[in-house]
């Protein structure tokens, strides 16, 4: 039996000195000098070109942000809307502000600007007022078996009115000043009260002294 | 739309404040970046809604924990491909057959796929690069399609430059070779 040749000794009879130290540098600095060379290395590759043939459904990218809002309200996770909370983020439902524009752009009078409700409210129930003040005039100038409509008493109907200023309905009021110049086709019951209150507070600054003399 | 600096998104979306500027500015100055990217390795639309979505909610959770040891964009790359890769994977854990099964099934898909519309020889592409590995695969889209520089790309994959390079031109000799077989026959 012969014995087992030392492993260092055998390695320098059959491998070059510095063999596997050279051999490391070498990969290292051939693969430091690949360089990418597309057109010649892979000409099949490179004559297709890098355009895309993947298609995204069209404005994608423009509902991307509020797809992703979203789903991070709809996660559900405490953690997560502490933090919406935290950060202060908040959102309106989508493509709010969009139908909100063209409803509002729905309503505009074809001249002038548009009434602020908050002021309106306040035109109309003066209007309504004098309504009722002609029509209480009206009664005492009539005798006292005369009758509004409805059947109420002038004097109800004058005392209904004042009572309840507060809760006619915004149609009844402008119905009560068609004098105006508004535009009879305003539809209210297509925007919500919040809608109306973000329109309001959005063109308060806009409203003119002479717009409102306009409608009275 | 107009660029922002990584430097300006990071101190609006650390002011709570600004916070929501900070994250829409953030979303779209990148989504369409890493969409196409993440777009290549799942192939379908639906597939890169879900998978991007979910990346910038992980980005929403977690962009507070940025702290800059990387490039924004290679923080939000890292987390798009660890997003599609893990898609990928639950996907083809549903699935059973050999790989030519999966390509074969990727192939006909693509075909019948509405917001696909390339030609044959595009569809050989696509399924030779399917044919590589998964490491491979994202270093291949990240530098040829996305034409990364292999700094970032080290970053994004936490793969050396080197290895990177080396593994790069495995991946175009094998995409070549693939081509080579089959681009005639289209």
């Amino acid at each position: 039996m012969y014995p087992m040749p030392d492993k260092e000794e055998h390695i320098k009879k059959t491998i070059p000195e510095h063999y596997f130290k050279n051999l490391r540098v070498k990969i290292v600095n051939t693969v430091n000098d690949l360089q990418d060379d597309i057109p010649n290395e892979a000409p099949i590759l490179h004559s297709l070109g890098k355009g895309s043939a993947y298609l995204t459904p069209e404005g994608y990218f423009k509902i991307l942000i509020n797809n992703t809002r979203d789903s991070i309200i709809q996660l559900d996770d405490p953690d997560v809307l502490q933090e919406i909370e935290k950060r202060k983020s908040y959102r309106v439902p989508e493509v709010y502000f969009e139908r909100l524009q063209s409803r509002t752009m729905a309503i505009q009078p074809s001249k002038g600007r548009i009434v602020v409700m908050r002021w309106f409210r306040g035109l109309a129930a003066a209007a309504v007022i004098s309504f009722a003040l002609v029509w209480g005039w009206l009664y005492l100038q009539n005798s006292h078996d005369s009758k509004g409509s409805g059947g109420l008493e002038m004097h109800e109907a004058f005392a209904y009115y004042i009572e309840h200023i507060e809760e006619i309905d915004e149609h009844l009021l402008i119905d009560l000043s068609t004098s105006s110049n508004l535009d009879p086709e305003i539809i209210f019951e297509e925007l919500t009260d919040n809608e109306v209150e973000y329109y309001i507070e959005e063109n308060i600054d806009d409203f003119d002294a002479a717009s409102l003399y306009d409608i009275m | 739309m107009a660029e922002f600096s990584d430097k300006h998104i990071i101190q609006l979306i650390n002011d709570d404040d600004s916070f929501d500027e900070g994250f829409t500015i953030l979303v779209k100055m990148y989504q369409e970046r890493l969409y196409w990217s993440i777009r290549r390795i799942v192939h379908f639309h639906e597939d890169a809604d879900d998978v991007i979505q979910n990346t910038f909610i992980k980005v929403f959770k977690g962009i507070k924990g940025f702290r800059h040891q990387s490039k924004l964009y290679t923080w939000l790359y890292r987390i798009a491909m660890n997003e599609a890769l893990t898609h990928v994977n639950n996907k083809k854990k549903k699935m059973t057959g050999t790989l030519d099964d999966h390509v074969s099934m990727l192939e006909n898909n693509l075909r019948a796929d509405q917001y696909f519309d390339g030609d044959k020889a595009q569809i050989i592409l696509t399924k030779a690069i399917e044919y590589l590995p998964d490491k491979q695969r994202q270093i291949f889209n990240l530098r040829y399609y996305d034409e990364m520089s292999y700094a970032d790309i080290s970053e994004v994959l936490g793969t050396s430059v080197g290895a990177l390079k080396a593994s790069f031109h495995h991946a175009v000799k094998k995409v070549e070779l693939y081509l080579k077989e089959h681009v005639s026959y289209a």
